[in-house]
């Protein structure tokens, strides 16, 4: 018990210290889901629940404070971490892949759809099918003098 | 063109029949006639031009539904006896179905309908060019019309009994002959020897004078011996069904004797061709000597194929005998060559010369199913002892150690089933046990020439999963000598201690296993070659239970992490939650393409391929959660098996692509599309965004392992680039959504196009226009807002009329012609609620754009505001429980000074896992926005609390949005009712 409580004080006076008090401009909780908690990488620091996240939260914050511009403060984790801190891949160099090619994926479905559907289109005979365009009253009249004639 | 149309007059002799065949005579008023009904497409509701001129002005005069019955009864007969195009044949039947949707209860009406969808299916495989695809279909209609006729018997007058009976008989005798011609009986066996009991059945309590006059009314026209081939037919088809074969064989063998007693004194031209079939049965009953004499009288026959037939039966005889030099040597004697007399032997005997459908003998892997049940029982009884393990905490066993403790509680205990690699992969294995039982028990006596492979495909899935478990995760491993015992158990994650733990794995487990049933049809319709629709049709439940599982679970998922991981979202895009996301994605796709292959026989390739991919992504998925080489939150039970998985899905991809190229001849269909503006269009468009969208998330998912292997770099894939990715393709499927539905199927004119758009498109615009005035200027909540109110103006409109449609011809009230018409179409309107239950999502989502967020560090005493709340912080105590100690926070909420709620968020400490401390969110949920308070820590020095809280809008939607898609799903699932009492009045 004495330990629990022990360990949850040091937890609480961590996070009190630590967590970045007070309303929160939009840079500061933009930033904070653009950068990985650097305790396991699993998710951004602004969903972060663990020391490590608080801590960066709070540099954020003092960072923003100082002045500096949102690449800066994100070239600055990514020297210390590496690339693997941003939540996602800046696009430069062999990252552009990862954007390009979703977009890429659509566009050539797309195209490999519409060459396909006018495939299909292509093997249907054409006459009939041009006559088909609604029911006329001509048509109509002639299944009512029908009708008529077969007394229903 | 029309040939079985040629003799209207002896099939039917209704009132008003030989004047429609006067009108069919007629070139001018035929072709009047024929331009009106190819025209017409009524495989869905009354369409409205129709009820409007044809039906409208007598039911104004007073004409009943029964009467417009009548009226479209006639024409339909119209339509048959036109019948010189496909379309007329499927107006005929079209018109079957409208008149069960006007007279349900009316006996005659019930024939006659029975009879336009006999007779017009007969049509409609006489025109198409692959009728085959339609037999087991025309079967099934045969069967029904005769089993109507039996049931209706005794109130229906005799000559109109009489008519029916002929008509019936006629269409029978036809549909067999045809199968006959083409050698295809044994390929619809199951299906024919059906058709065949219920048609002798019904003959026996017809009376006889009648029977007699019948049969020689139908013997000496164009298809003559009809009810000898009926015989013969059924004997054929004995020796196909499984299980009863021999006494199946026995009953042939009295057919073939009475056929043969009968052309002694009625020869009958082509009786010959039961000679083989005889010698056949007589070798199956173990009458070899008999056999081979019988054989040897077929050899003489003129018709080649017959005489193939009784050489391959004589050496066949030669084999049971246990001569198989002797078999060798006759089939040498009447080929030149032994090479080619087994080739011939081969050809004759595994696979049918015609149509090289693989014939597999269902009863040579009844020792595979057979141990096949002793492995699902041996795998429910593990898991059922596993329970009891950690349920009497069994602290000796490592895994019980491991995932459970003393102090857990006991429905949490439970959960250690599935928390651990070793328990979750003998979960698994319980779980296909219990759905290969339940397949195999429905199946009993359908599908039997699919079901050997399907067992097959089974058994390897199996065979995989079972030596995991007992060579690499034995969760029976008795915790190591000299390890650190832990006497209470290190207990469950906390993270896994939430009600919706107990559900939410389950569920994702019943839906990855469960698709591997449409799978392992795939590839038993593949090895078989029997790639028409009936796998698609057997397997529409089998599909939509797991895809439905795996939605529950994903939705769960992700309220799990809502109000457990305590960062107020719902979805991270982590690798697990994808990969369970990736075969949802892929099997809707193939949900809504397969109705293609239904209505269109379109896209058979396509098919095998998504439920191929859906599969295979199951697989995938798994080896994603449990090898860890992503990181992950789900990092619960992460191991080395991933090669193993890997190894698997490997296996599965390249077993999967030989397969598909060696039947890509079968998998070849005629695919023909009329225009853009179709429903099959807006099919296809659907697919590829639900693929992209795949690709997409699976190209997201590994790109961290693919930059690590080119750049040596790691890189994190995370949330902010997937909502960058996946928002536009989600949009676009939104609207594909609200598209397809409004389209017609072939072709959709102008006017029609107008028609079904503009009040959808209308009303979106408006809704993004005053959502501007309200100062609302994002690109993507203005376009989710006007997609939902496009799609959800287009699905009201869709009801809309077909209420209206059947309030007006059937004379229904709103609420019946409702339920008629969802019951009546469960898919289709099944389909529209599930969308709705998306569009409730999608509101949800568009939620996140107006979420507020703020931390907050308070003293007891204290208070902040946001977004209109006041959050005061009245305490704070320490609470200690069984298995951990809460630090508590009460929280109350004011709203102009009127009291919402107190909320209590926690921040507990674990004492059985090591005392790990967690957060419990607090949530008080309005139908369009969450208060969300999490515990962040205390500051002991100051006293103070800080809280994390936020205002989620319309998050309440999401889950509203699931249970609706729950609900949409277990209608399109249900069977109909309105069929299922027919069903019972027949049987």
């Amino acid at each position: 018990m004495t330990r629990t409580l022990i360990a949850l004080s040091v937890v609480s006076l961590m996070a009190g210290v630590l967590w970045a008090q007070g309303p929160k401009d939009a840079l500061q909780r933009e930033l904070e889901y653009e950068i990985m908690a650097p305790c396991c990488y699993g998710s951004p620091v602004g969903d972060h629940d663990s020391d490590a996240a608080k801590q960066v939260k709070a540099q954020i914050g003092q960072l923003i404070t100082e002045g500096k511009s949102r690449e800066e403060i994100m070239d600055m984790y990514v020297a210390i971490y590496g690339e693997r801190i941003l939540a996602s891949p800046r696009a430069q160099g062999f990252n552009i892949m990862a954007y390009v090619m979703p977009p890429l994926f659509l566009l050539l479905g797309g195209l490999l759809l519409v060459y396909a559907i006018n495939q299909m289109k292509n093997s249907v005979p054409a006459p009939a099918l041009t006559k088909r365009k609604s029911y006329s009253d001509e048509v109509f009249q002639k299944i009512e003098k029908e009708m008529q004639e077969l007394n229903i | 063109m029309g040939s079985v149309y040629n003799q209207p007059t002896r099939a039917i002799n209704w009132d008003g029949w030989s004047h429609i065949v006067d009108v069919a005579q007629d070139p001018k008023r035929r072709d009047a006639v024929e331009k009106f009904l190819a025209q017409a497409d009524l495989s869905g509701e009354i369409p409205a031009a129709l009820d409007e001129k044809v039906l409208a002005p007598r039911r104004s005069a007073g004409a009943t539904g029964e009467q417009c019955a009548y009226i479209l009864c006639n024409l339909g007969f119209a339509a048959l006896a036109v019948a010189a195009s496909k379309g007329s044949a499927e107006f005929a039947m079209g018109c079957g179905r409208l008149v069960e949707q006007l007279a349900p209860n009316s006996p005659d009406l019930a024939l006659r309908r029975h009879f336009l969808s006999a007779k017009g299916g007969l049509a409609v495989a006489t025109l198409t060019d692959q009728p085959h695809l339609l037999w087991d279909n025309l079967a099934e209609r045969c069967a029904t019309y005769l089993r109507a006729l039996d049931y209706h018997l005794e109130t229906l007058p005799s000559e109109s009994v009489e008519s029916h009976a002929t008509a019936a008989y006629s269409i029978t005798g036809q549909f067999l002959s045809r199968l006959l011609k083409n050698r295809a009986v044994k390929h619809y066996a199951y299906e024919v020897s059906q058709l065949i009991e219920v048609a002798l059945g019904l003959a026996s309590r017809l009376p006889s004078t009648f029977v007699s006059r019948m049969w020689t009314t139908l013997m000496p026209g164009t298809d003559a011996g009809v009810f000898f081939r009926l015989i013969g037919a059924a004997a054929e088809c004995s020796l196909q069904i499984d299980k009863h074969s021999l006494d199946h064989a026995g009953r042939g063998l009295t057919y073939i004797d009475e056929i043969l007693a009968q052309s002694a004194v009625q020869p009958a031209p082509d009786f010959e061709f039961t000679l083989p079939i005889r010698a056949e049965l007589l070798l199956l009953l173990g009458r070899h000597a008999e056999a081979s004499e019988q054989a040897a009288s077929a050899e003489s026959s003129s018709d080649p194929s017959l005489r193939e037939y009784a050489i391959a039966i004589k050496a066949r005889c030669h084999l049971k005998a246990g001569n198989p030099q002797l078999a060798a040597q006759f089939l040498a004697e009447v080929t030149p060559t032994t090479d080619q007399a087994l080739e011939r032997w081969r050809a004759t005997w595994m696979r049918d010369s015609t149509d090289g459908y693989w014939t597999i003998q269902p009863d040579a892997f009844s020792p595979l199913e057979d141990s096949q049940l002793i492995w699902r029982l041996l795998a429910v009884a593990a898991a059922v002892v596993l329970v009891h393990e950690i349920m009497v905490s069994n602290f000796s066993l490592e895994y019980v150690a491991r995932y459970s403790s003393a102090a857990t509680p006991t429905m949490y205990k439970f959960a250690g089933l599935w928390a651990g690699m070793e328990g979750s992969l003998l979960f698994w294995l319980t779980i296909l046990g219990g759905y290969v039982f339940l397949l195999n028990y429905l199946n009993r006596n359908k599908n039997r020439s699919l079901m050997p492979v399907v067992n097959i495909v089974f058994g390897i899935v199996m065979l995989f999963f079972f030596v995991l478990v007992v060579f690499f995760e034995n969760p029976f491993t008795p915790l190591p000598r000299g390890a650190l015992i832990q006497s209470a158990g290190m207990g469950l994650n906390p993270l896994l201690q939430h009600p919706v733990m107990l559900i939410h794995p389950p569920m994702l487990y019943l839906g990855y296993v469960g698709f591997v049933v449409p799978f392992a049809f795939a590839v038993a319709a593949l090895v078989t070659r029997r790639l028409d629709a009936t796998w698609i049709r057997s397997t529409r439940r089998w599909t939509l239970v797991p895809w439905l599982f795996l939605a529950v679970g994903i939705i769960l998922g992700g309220r799990w992490a809502y109000v457990e991981l305590g960062w107020g979202g719902y979805w991270a895009w982590d690798p697990v939650e994808n990969a369970s996301l990736l075969p949802w994605l892929t099997g809707t796709a193939y949900l809504h393409s397969v109705i293609i292959q239904e209505k269109k026989n379109m896209l058979r390739l396509w098919n095998v391929i998504l439920i191929m991919t859906t599969f295979v992504l199951t697989i995938f998925g798994t080896y994603l959660t449990r090898s860890g080489i992503l990181s992950s939150v789900h990092a619960f039970a992460a191991t080395d098996l991933g090669i193993w998985f890997f190894g698997f899905v490997v296996f599965i991809i390249i077993s999967c692509v030989v397969l598909i190229f060696l039947r890509r001849e079968d998998l070849t269909s005629q695919n023909r599309l009329e225009s853009f503006t179709s429903r099959e269009s807006g099919f296809l468009f659907n697919n590829m965004i639900f693929l992209a969208l795949t690709m997409a998330i699976l190209w997201g998912t590994m790109f961290p392992l693919l930059s690590e292997a080119v750049r040596g770099i790691k890189i994190t894939v995370g949330s902010p680039y997937f909502d960058k990715i996946t928002t536009p393709m989600g949009l676009l499927l939104l609207l594909m959504v609200g598209v397809g539905p409004l389209l017609a199927w072939r072709r959709t004119s102008n006017a029609t196009m107008i028609r079904n758009f503009i009040w959808p498109v209308g009303m979106g615009l408006a809704v993004i226009a005053v959502a501007m005035l309200f100062g609302i200027m994002r690109i993507y909540p203005l376009l989710t807002m006007g997609l939902v109110v496009f799609v959800a103006v287009g699905i009201f409109m869709e009801v809309f009329r077909g209420v209206r449609a059947r309030r007006r011809i059937a004379g229904e009230s709103t609420l019946t012609a409702f339920r008629n018409m969802v019951d009546r179409n469960r898919s289709r309107y099944g389909g529209y609620i599930v969308h709705l239950g998306i569009l409730f999502m999608f509101v949800g989502f568009l939620g996140k754009a107006f979420s507020v967020e703020q931390d907050l560090s308070l003293k007891v005493g204290g208070s902040a505001n946001l977004k209109g709340y006041t959050f005061t912080l009245d305490r704070q105590y320490t609470e200690v429980r069984p298995n951990h100690t809460a630090f508590i926070v009460d929280v109350s909420v004011t709203r102009n000074d009127k009291h919402v709620t107190i909320l209590r968020p926690e921040k507990r400490i674990y004492t059985d896992q090591n005392d790990q401390p967690n957060s419990e969110v607090a949530i008080y949920s309005r139908p369009l926005e969450d208060l969300y308070i999490l515990v962040g820590g205390i500051d002991t020095e100051s006293g103070s609390v800080v809280l994390k809280i936020m205002v989620n809008p319309l998050v309440q939607m999401i889950w509203l949005g699931g249970m609706i898609l729950i609900i949409g799903t277990i209608v399109a699932i249900l069977p109909s009712w309105t069929d299922r009492k027919l069903r019972e009045k027949l049987a």
